[in-house]
C-alpha cells in the first residue's frame, strides 16, 4: 500500500508587511511543493526523502551545517543540478502544481520563472545597463528600446540600486562595490520577472552595511516573490525569513515558523544546532 | 575553548547570580518577619541596610543579560533563559523591597504594644516564603510542573490576606485606639500578598523558560 507523505505542517506567521489589497493576498496553495525528494551525486545520496511545502510570497531560510544538503536542495528547485554530471533525482517538485521534473519540461522557461542569486556576485564584464538587459535580450522579452530601458530601470529600482547607478548606467558593472554588484545580480534576476528567487548565501561575502541592504531588499521583495535563501548566518535567517528549514546530513529535520524555530524549536537536534551546541 | 562552552559558563554564572538574588530576597523577608514577630528592631535595621546589596545584584544581572544578548545572541532555550532571568531579577528585587517595607513597619510597631494578629501574619509570611523557595527551586531545575503548582497555591495567600483584612477592619471599629497599629499591620499583610503575586510572576517565567509557553494572564 502506498503511503501518502504529508509535508510538515508549518504555521506561517502573519506577514510582517501583509499587503492590504486583496489581489496581493498570498494563496493558501503552496507555491512550491516537494515530495519524497532524493538526490544523488553518483552513489552518494545528498538528499533523503525531503517533504516540504513553501507558501507563496514568503521567505524561507534553509539552515544547517556545511554539507547538509541545503544548497543542493536549493538547486533542485530550478534544476540547476542538471548541469552536474552523474547526478540523479527522484521524487517530485511541483511549482504551481506543475511537476518541474516531468519529461518535456522546458528548463529554460523554468529558470525564467525561478531566478537565482549566488554567493559570489557574478556580473558580466559589461555595462551596468547591459547586465540587467542581458536576460531580456536573449529571451526577446522586450520589443522596443524604450521598453527595454523601462524594464532595466524597474529591475534596478526593485533591487534598490537605481538611485546609486542611474547616472552611470554605461559604466562597467565591475566598477561597482561588492554589495552593489550583488544587488546588480539581483536586478538581473528580477528583470525577467521571475516568480521565485533562490538565494545561495547572497550576503556571505559582504560587509555588514552591504549585508543590511541585501536583507532590506529581501524584506521588500517578498511582497512580490517567493524567496528561498540558504544562509550560514543564523541571525540573518532569523531577521529575513518567515519560515526556516533545518537540514542535517541530507535530511530535513524541522521546518517551522522562524519565530518558533529560534525561540522554541520542536527538535532537540535543531535546538542544539541553533544554540551552537551541535557536534 | 569552544564558543558554546564560553556561553554555558556565562549562563551558569547568570543562574548563580539570580539564585543569589533570590536567596537575598528570601533572607530579607525571613528577617523582616522575625523583626516583626520578635519585636527586634535591630534586625529590621539590618534588613534595610542590606538592601543596597540586593539593588547592586539586580543591576549586575541586568548588565550580564544585556551583554549576553548583545555579544552571544542566544537562541531557543538559551534565549528563553536569559529573557526569563532579565525579567525575574527586578521581580526578586521588588520582593526584597517589600521585605524592607515590612522591616520599616516593624520598627514603628515595635515601639507600641503588641497586637495578637501578628501571629496570622506569620502564617502568611511562612506561606509566601515557602512559595518563594519553591519557585527558586523550580527555576533551578527548569521544572514547569512545580512552577504551575506554586502558582495555584497563591490563592491560599490571598485567602489569608482577606481573612486578616476583615479582622483588622473589625478591630479598627471595635477598638479605635489600635487603629494606627491595625493600619500598619494591614500594610504588612498587603506586602505579603503582593509578594505572593511576585512569586507567581517568577513561576510564570519558569514555565516560559522550560516550555516556551506564555501563561501570564491566561487564568
Amino acid at each position: 500500500m502506498a503511503v501518502q507523505t504529508m509535508a510538515p505542517r508549518v504555521d506561517v506567521p502573519e506577514r510582517r508587511d501583509a499587503p492590504s489589497a486583496p489581489s496581493e493576498t498570498p494563496s493558501t496553495q503552496p507555491k512550491i511543493s516537494v515530495r519524497d525528494l532524493d538526490f544523488f551525486y553518483g552513489r552518494t545520496q545528498a538528499l533523503h526523502n525531503i517533504v516540504l511545502d513553501i507558501p507563496e510570497r514568503v521567505v524561507m531560510a534553509c539552515i544547517g551545517p556545511s554539507g547538509c544538503g541545503k544548497s543542493t536542495f536549493l538547486r533542485t528547485l530550478n534544476r540547476m543540478n542538471d548541469v552536474i554530471p552523474a547526478t540523479r533525482v527522484s521524487g517530485k517538485v511541483t511549482i504551481d502544481d506543475n511537476d518541474i521534473y516531468a519529461p518535456g519540461t522546458d528548463v529554460v522557461a523554468l529558470r525564467r520563472k525561478v531566478g537565482m542569486v549566488f554567493q559570489k556576485s557574478n556580473p558580466f564584464p559589461k555595462s551596468i545597463f547591459e547586465n540587467v538587459a542581458y536576460g531580456l535580450r536573449i529571451n526577446r522579452i522586450t520589443s522596443s528600446k524604450n521598453e527595454l530601458a523601462g524594464r532595466v530601470e524597474q529591475a534596478l529600482q526593485d533591487a534598490a540600486l537605481w538611485n546609486e547607478v542611474k547616472d552611470r548606467l554605461k559604466m562597467s558593472a565591475l566598477s561597482l562595490s561588492g554589495g552593489q554588484q550583488q544587488r546588480l545580480c539581483i536586478a538581473r534576476a528580477l528583470a525577467i520577472r521571475p516568480q521565485i528567487l533562490l538565494m545561495d548565501e547572497p550576503a556571505s561575502a559582504l560587509d555588514p552595511i552591504a549585508t543590511s541592504k541585501i536583507e532590506e531588499l529581501i524584506f521588500d521583495l517578498k511582497k512580490q516573490y517567493t524567496i528561498v535563501i540558504v544562509t550560514h548566518n543564523m541571525q540573518q535567517a532569523a531577521r529575513v525569513s518567515d519560515t526556516t528549514a533545518f537540514f542535517l546530513l541530507g535530511k530535513l529535520i524541522e521546518v517551522n515558523a522562524t519565530e518558533k524555530m529560534f525561540t522554541a524549536p520542536n527538535e532537540k537536534v535543531t535546538e542544539d544546532y541553533i544554540t551552537g551546541r551541535f557536534g | 575553548m569552544d564558543l558554546h562552552r564560553h556561553l554555558d559558563d556565562e549562563l551558569s554564572s547568570l543562574r548563580d547570580r539570580v539564585l543569589l538574588l533570590g536567596g537575598e530576597a528570601e533572607l530579607a523577608l525571613e528577617r523582616a518577619m522575625y523583626a516583626l514577630s520578635e519585636r527586634d528592631s535591630e534586625v529590621a535595621r539590618e534588613v534595610l541596610e542590606h538592601d543596597d546589596r540586593v539593588d547592586h545584584l539586580e543591576v549586575e544581572i541586568d548588565r550580564q543579560c544585556i551583554d549576553i544578548i548583545a555579544l552571544r545572541q542566544p537562541a531557543a532555550r538559551d534565549l528563553r533563559f536569559v529573557i526569563s532571568v532579565a525579567k525575574m531579577a527586578p521581580v526578586l528585587e521588588r520582593i526584597a523591597d517589600h521585605a524592607c517595607n515590612i522591616a520599616r513597619a516593624s520598627i514603628d510597631l515595635n515601639n507600641e504594644p503588641e497586637l495578637k494578629l501578628v501571629f496570622d501574619l506569620g502564617k502568611m509570611a511562612d506561606h509566601a516564603l515557602a512559595m518563594l523557595r519553591g519557585a527558586l527551586d523550580a527555576f533551578t531545575s527548569n521544572d514547569a510542573q512545580t512552577a504551575r503548582e506554586i502558582i495555584k497555591s497563591d490563592t491560599a495567600i490571598n485567602d489569608l490576606y482577606n481573612h486578616i483584612f476583615h479582622r483588622l477592619i473589625e478591630l479598627m471599629v471595635t477598638e479605635p485606639a489600635t487603629a494606627t497599629r491595625d493600619a500598619r499591620l494591614l500594610f504588612v499583610a498587603k506586602h505579603l500578598e503582593r509578594i505572593g503575586d511576585y512569586v507567581t510572576d517568577i513561576c510564570e517565567l519558569t514555565v516560559y523558560m522550560a516550555e516556551a509557553a506564555f501563561i501570564k494572564h491566561s487564568n
